[in-house]
């Protein structure tokens, strides 16, 4: 009987923690949605006339939502990094050694993030607004181009985050770090000109941002055409073609995801428990 | 015969003060990354503009320091952008992360039963946080605002009168910075405390409190929003002020104050009442 009781307390309180859930993630959104109306009202007002250098008000909406995706697919699918230094901290770390599986891809598929699904949704809505003001025809090549590239700049985001959680393992903390590598990508919602030339050189090789979002958009946008992205925006691209633009992107992503596992690799094999 | 009653009254509530000033020497691993953080937030803002200007010049024809967007030429608008982050410090008066730890660490009865105002433990404890927000924040911002106004010639049009208006305005919006975050407190205690909600209370406060962009610029609908709601009275008023918004209009700048002053008793009245409430309400639940 006590078994029964006990029972019915536990399935009552998994339904509250659903219920829970459920609302958290609708206000999660909501609130996402609500920043993210707020960045383009900011646009509406300012540059909705003018543009910026050579960017039209909807062609900045299209890096905007650019952007959001690769963010999101990131997001989505590796969210439990951000977990690390907190699971070696408090000694949860352990169980992952334990398991017949890589330590990292145990992190990874552990965890799904519906609430990821805001910024997809984001992202798509602005981009199915902007773009039929603006003239872009994409056969089929290079839809594939556009895929191939949201993918790299999804994989940039991912081994900037292990090699950033990975500071863990000598530190035991490594959320702050992690969030002001994360949030560099903040500059890339803008379009690269507006900064100075070593800022741009830091986005294209040392924090790759620049791949998640501009230089998507600029394909996508076909602005190989215009002089000034080309002299200004491309500065640092080595050969700048679409496919030349591509390559560079995928050289960058590998080779960071290359350096991350490694570093995670050493840092997985200095670790000592934080448990007695 | 206030003297001594003053100093007990101190002497009790002074200890939250420090107490939570030490919490933040726990982190201070963290500031570096912080203040790092903010910097990446002001060198964004500041080139944006500079390109939102520079186009507007352009379509105009004129040169940069000419243009005029609403109220604001360029270099009022870096002002702005600076004195935003550094009044942001000033008066961040976050009770509702103390009251969230109370909530989730179960302290929150513990806290009720003791001989001390709950309430006035959380306004001490936020004013330790504000004053370390204060170090670690606004007094690094004005130093580059410093180096900046002298590298590039730049003036503040805020007199002495301005100055004096703008301390009472930071004050002012320190305080109804306190009571909306008490009152957030409340809604997560009565409610839901989660990280939805906090984002949800972080994207309304960031657009109303103008940290995205200066209220005036705003569209009407949205401005007339802004007016029914207390967030513009925390950091955006005090900014008016120090820019010297009100230098040569002192019966507005006299009103201004005495909008946040009818926002704090508004906001005092409805956090007393909800409190009130909120307290008999754990009673009922604990008996």
């Amino acid at each position: 009987m006590k078994r029964v009781k006990l029972y019915f307390m536990f399935v009552a309180q998994h339904l509250k923690k659903m219920l829970q859930y459920r609302a958290d993630f609708l206000i999660g959104v909501l609130s996402f949605v609500f920043i993210q109306a707020a960045g383009i009202l900011f646009l509406d007002i300012l540059v909705r006339e003018t543009g910026l250098f050579t960017w039209t008000y909807y062609e900045l909406l299209v890096i905007y939502a650019m952007f959001q995706i690769p963010r999101g697919i990131d997001h989505l699918l590796t969210d439990n990094l951000w977990m690390v230094s907190f699971y070696i901290r408090r000694g949860l770390f352990d169980k992952y050694l334990t398991r017949p599986m890589p330590v990292l891809w145990h992190i990874l598929i552990e965890r799904f993030q519906p609430e990821a699904f805001g910024e997809l949704i984001v992202g798509s809505a602005i981009l199915s607004y902007a773009l039929p003001h603006l003239s872009v025809s994409l056969d089929f090549l290079s839809v594939v181009y556009l895929v191939v590239f949201v993918l790299l700049g999804a994989l940039i985001y991912t081994s900037i985050k292990i090699i950033t959680a990975s500071i863990a393992f000598w530190t035991k903390d490594s959320h702050s770090v992690m969030q002001s590598a994360y949030e560099v990508a903040m500059f890339t919602k803008n379009p690269l000109e507006i900064y100075p030339k070593p800022l741009r050189f830091l986005l294209v090789y040392v924090l790759p941002f620049g791949f998640t979002s501009f230089y998507p958009t600029i394909f996508l946008l076909s602005k190989f055409s215009d002089g000034s992205v080309l002299t200004e925006g491309m500065d640092w691209i080595l050969i700048k073609t679409p496919l030349g633009m591509l390559l560079q992107a995928g050289v960058t992503a590998f080779a960071l995801l290359g350096i991350s596992l490694l570093i995670w690799k050493k840092g997985l094999s200095r670790y000592e428990s934080a448990g007695s | 015969m206030i003297h001594p009653k003053r100093g007990a009254f101190l002497r009790r509530y002074l200890p939250f003060t420090r107490g939570a000033m030490e919490e933040y020497l726990t982190y201070r691993f963290r500031f570096f990354f912080w203040l790092l953080f903010e910097f990446f937030y002001l060198f964004i803002a500041y080139f944006l503009w500079k390109g939102i200007f520079g186009a507007h010049a352009a379509s105009q024809g004129i040169p940069l320091a000419d243009v005029q967007i609403g109220a604001y030429d360029f270099s009022t608008m870096v002002l702005y952008v600076f004195f935003e982050r550094i009044v942001f410090g000033l008066t961040s008066m976050q009770a509702s992360n103390y009251m969230e730890d109370d909530i989730d660490q179960g302290n929150i009865a513990m806290r009720l039963i003791k001989p001390l105002d709950y309430r006035t433990q959380l306004f001490f404890q936020s004013l330790g946080s504000t004053v370390m927000n204060t170090l670690i924040f606004s007094f690094p911002f004005a130093i580059g605002l410093l180096v900046y106004a002298t590298q590039t010639g730049l003036a503040l049009s805020a007199g002495p009168i301005s100055l004096v208006f703008f301390t009472l305005s930071l004050v002012f919006g320190g305080i109804i910075n306190y009571l909306i975050s008490f009152a957030f407190g409340l809604l997560i205690f009565l409610t839901i405390n989660s990280f939805g909600m906090w984002q949800l209370k972080e994207a309304v406060e960031r657009v109303f409190s103008g940290n995205l962009i200066p209220i005036a610029l705003f569209p009407l609908w949205l401005r007339t929003t802004s007016g029914f709601l207390p967030f513009a009275q925390t950091r955006y008023v005090p900014i008016l002020f120090i820019l010297g918004t009100y230098e040569n209009d002192i019966a507005g700048g006299i009103w201004a104050l005495g909008v946040q002053l009818i926002w704090i008793v508004v906001l005092y009245l409805v956090t007393t009442l909800a409190w009130s409430k909120a307290t008999r309400r754990i009673v009922v639940q604990g008996g």
